[in-house]
């Protein structure tokens, strides 16, 4: 009797792991598929290289997840990481020389997104909750703005004439070896790695983060318990910028340019992985580590497609695909649950 | 006579819960039939059985002694079987003649809404129930009361010609004054030969208006009793399986210091010059109808809302609350009337719901939580106030009103309140979590806190209070204390 109950509970807690982590089931099927459809994809190198094509895709999710848990959206993210890529590229070519000196360079640019990042994320904090502009509205017209400053400020050319000094942080990598004399360990995953760690802690261990599921979950309930719901919702805004500026640094690294047009519809990749890894547009759940899951599975997706041949217009359908299956599945757990 | 609707032998399995168990039920033509039963007896399974929402595990439905088989809630419109939900459900930005027409309107020859029809049509079914001058088939619904919201419902019902009425909970939300034209319309139904079934917590209600009452208790048929023939605690005595002694279990208390004092409080258009005191040792009962004010003027001393003008003291200190943060700070709690909306975020654990104010006092060094006093804390409000949840990451929306309520209550403890105020803290549930929910107020007090309770329910604040204050379109219109407290006096007062 104890056995089958045993047997039971086992059979219950695989069907509750299997729901609760659809998103990880999914990575590893498709990590299968594209293996089975092309063997380089499992190597070494290309899973690195996995990781440097979803980094500015995870900064940006980063953001987007502390949004989302508000109950809220940001669609302004694509452009403001081009924003943040272009101010640091001018920055660099005009005053700096194209970067010269590696440690002011990278102070510069971490400085540099944050900012330029922050002030446009506050800008959407400030027109939701001073002037209850709803999200889509507010992050709308910020997308806009963002992207016209970007061709303005660059004149409409991308912004070149910048040094390896100031691709280090987006391209450089550790660990040379004769086999790989570029090196292994890529420095912008580690530093997306930094941000994940801080941003997850932040969210899920601290009086903050809690106050950010408190007013995503009921924003009256967590306004009549003494939280300040404006306050979180602003600054949730504000980091959803400051980190979608950090990932159009990186890509203006990456890419050792400044480029107006970057990062263009960015922001739906970030949607889709951040609703893909579970967390609900309604608010209230979600967590800044399972949305990498998310982001994974829209860099597996990209980068297994590549190596199968398979056209760029093709994917974009299968990305959209894959985003409605996860949702639909989502409402239908609910649905049960209910 | 023929019954028209029959529950014949029904049980209904959810996946580890029996919800009813072989009830079977006749309803007849012209009868007023109240349904009773603790929250959690079965009664909601059984009228979403009745009404088409959930398929019977076993057991049928007989509509004039034929078995109908429900595909979905259309199926009872179209049999004429309604129900008017404790929650109303109708669209706000819909007048009221789209509201009775709402998913049969007429249409022209040319397939275009044929609206002056329908206008004409509904206010004849207004004018009809007497109600014609008191709501307007044009007046969009969001304009309109709770109780005239409530007509039009009964007016939507009235238009489909429904021969079965389920009406939950329907005074909820209503005055004294809103539920007498309720019953009113409910009288004329019934005289027209409508089936009414006739849900509700208030035993009160049961005796004036009900013609046989049924008492389910754990999903299972007890009895069907003729209202004339029974009394209050022999229906409460067969609902909870035992005899309840003193349900308000009323305690005399001292009272204490000053611990609020509210001076001329005014708002525009919600209430002016409200002045009143609560001591420790105390609870204050603030009596009114729907519209009098009483919450609006005690969110505003919470801070939830910003006053024109007034004082208000704690303790005999001044303060000015900007934000409900301010008044927690200094220790007053206040418990909502509408859990769902306000009170509770329903997706949540209990233990989150019950740390929420209290997660500032306790951070650690660089802003982090301390989940370790969280679960401590919780496990704590659990055992002290006995809330039956099977544990405290259960998400809250799952448990009974009354054990939700208690989690509530406990937030407020967590965050050492020592003012509660407390809007409609018993609504919707049931009689026995009530009693226990009472209980708990004598402690808060006894142990040196100050309650302020609103109440639109009297024999609770009759009950309860030590001291009553009365409030009429905004002023308060006077106190009573001691052999003063009395319906006579409560009601002179709140309609002065």
């Amino acid at each position: 009797m104890d056995t089958m109950n045993k047997i039971e509970r086992s059979k219950v807690d695989i069907g509750e792991f299997f729901k609760k982590n659809v998103i990880v089931v999914v990575l590893i099927l498709l990590c299968l598929g594209f293996a089975l459809g092309n063997s380089a994809f499992l190597k070494a190198a290309n899973l690195i290289n996995l990781t440097t094509q979803m980094a500015i895709n995870a900064m940006l999710t980063i953001g987007l997840t502390y949004v989302i848990i508000l109950g809220g959206i940001d669609i302004s993210v694509g452009s403001v990481a081009a924003l943040a890529g272009v101010c640091a590229a001018l920055v660099a070519r005009d005053f700096m020389g194209g970067g010269t000196n590696i440690v002011l360079t990278m102070v510069m640019q971490i400085v540099v997104a944050l900012v330029v990042g922050g002030i446009c994320g506050s800008f959407n904090g400030f027109m939701i909750t001073k002037f209850r502009v709803v999200p889509m509205i507010a992050t709308l017209a910020t997308q806009t703005i963002a992207r016209g400053l970007c061709y303005i400020l660059s004149g409409g050319t991308s912004v070149s004439g910048l040094t390896s000094v100031f691709s280090f942080i987006g391209a450089a990598r550790f660990l040379k070896t004769e086999a790989k004399p570029t090196g292994w360990i890529p420095i912008i995953t580690l530093v997306v790695i930094a941000f994940v760690v801080l941003m997850h802690i932040l969210l899920s261990k601290t009086v903050f983060g809690r106050h950010v599921f408190a007013t995503g979950s009921n924003i009256n309930v967590a306004h009549l318990s003494g939280i300040n719901t404006s306050r979180i919702t602003f600054l949730c805004y504000a980091i959803c910028g400051a980190m979608a500026g950090v990932g159009g640094v990186l890509n203006a690294s990456k890419l050792q340019n400044g480029q107006p047009g970057a990062c263009e519809g960015y922001e739906m990749f970030a949607i889709a992985a951040t609703v893909m890894s579970g967390t609900s547009l309604l608010g209230g759940s979600g967590s800044v580590a399972r949305a990498m899951y998310g982001c994974a599975v829209v860099a597996v997706i990209n980068n297994g497609m590549n190596l199968l041949h398979i056209n760029s217009y093709w994917q974009k359908i299968v990305l959209g695909v894959i985003i409605l299956l996860a949702v639909v599945m989502d409402m239908v757990q609910k649905k049960k649950k209910n | 006579m023929k019954p028209t609707i029959q529950a014949v032998n029904i049980s209904k399995e959810f996946p580890g819960v029996k919800a009813l168990t072989d009830v079977s039920i006749d309803f007849y033509p012209g009868e007023v039939h109240a349904l009773l039963g603790e929250n959690g007896a079965g009664k909601s399974t059984l009228i979403k059985i009745l009404s088409g929402v959930y398929t019977p595990t076993s057991g049928k439905v007989l509509l004039d002694g034929e078995e109908i088989v429900f595909t979905s809630p259309y199926d009872a419109i179209n049999r004429k079987i309604a129900v008017i939900h404790q929650e109303l459900s109708i669209a706000p930005d819909l007048t009221v003649a789209e509201n009775i027409f709402l998913g049969s309107e007429p249409k022209k020859k040319n397939g275009l809404l044929d609206r002056a029809l329908m206008n004409r049509k509904s206010q004849e079914i207004l004018d009809n129930m007497g109600i014609g001058n008191y709501i307007k088939a044009t007046d969009v619904a969001r304009n309109l009361t709770a109780a005239q919201q409530q007509m039009a419902e009964i007016a939507k019902v009235i238009n489909r010609e429904a021969r079965v009425v389920i009406l939950d909970e329907p005074t909820s939300s209503l005055s004294e004054y809103e539920i007498e034209a309720l019953f009113n319309q409910i009288r004329k139904m019934r005289d027209a030969g409508v089936t009414l079934i006739y849900i509700s917590h208030r035993m009160a209600e049961i005796f004036t208006m009900c013609d046989r009452a049924t008492v389910l208790m754990d999903g299972t048929f007890v009895c069907t009793k003729m209202v004339q023939d029974t009394n209050e605690k022999e229906l409460v005595a067969s609902m909870v399986g035992r005899e309840i002694g003193d349900y308000y279990n009323r305690q005399v208390h001292t009272r204490g210091r000053e611990m609020l004092r509210v001076e001329g409080l005014c708002r525009d258009k919600e209430f002016e010059n409200v002045s009143f005191t609560a001591y420790a040792g105390e609870i204050l009962g603030v009596y009114g109808l729907i519209g009098a004010g009483r919450t609006e003027t005690m969110e505003t001393v919470f801070g939830a809302r910003e006053a024109r003008e007034g004082k208000v003291f704690v303790k005999g200190e001044e303060v000015h609350f900007s934000s409900p943060l301010d008044a927690i700070a200094k220790r007053i709690g206040m418990v909502t009337e509408d859990r769902r909306r306000t009170g509770l975020m329903l997706q949540k654990s209990v233990k989150d719901n019950a740390v929420l104010p209290s997660i500032p006092m306790h951070k650690r060094k660089f802003g982090f939580a301390n989940p370790a006093w969280e679960k401590e804390a919780t496990l704590d409000i659990k055992k002290k106030l006995m809330v039956k949840t099977p544990s405290i990451e259960t998400t809250i929306g799952s448990l009974s009103g009354g054990n939700q309520q208690k989690v509530i209550l406990g937030k407020w403890l967590l965050a050492d309140s020592e003012i509660l105020i407390l809007d409609e803290p018993t609504r919707g549930i049931d009689v026995n979590a009530k009693s226990e929910f009472y209980a708990l107020m004598n402690e808060f007090v006894a142990n040196g806190g100050a309650i302020v309770m609103i109440s639109s329910e009297m024999p609770e604040v009759i009950g309860i209070s030590d001291r009553i204050i009365v409030m009429h379109e905004g002023k308060v219109t006077g106190e009573l204390t001691g052999d003063a407290i009395n319906e006579h006096n409560i009601i002179m007062l709140a309609n002065t």
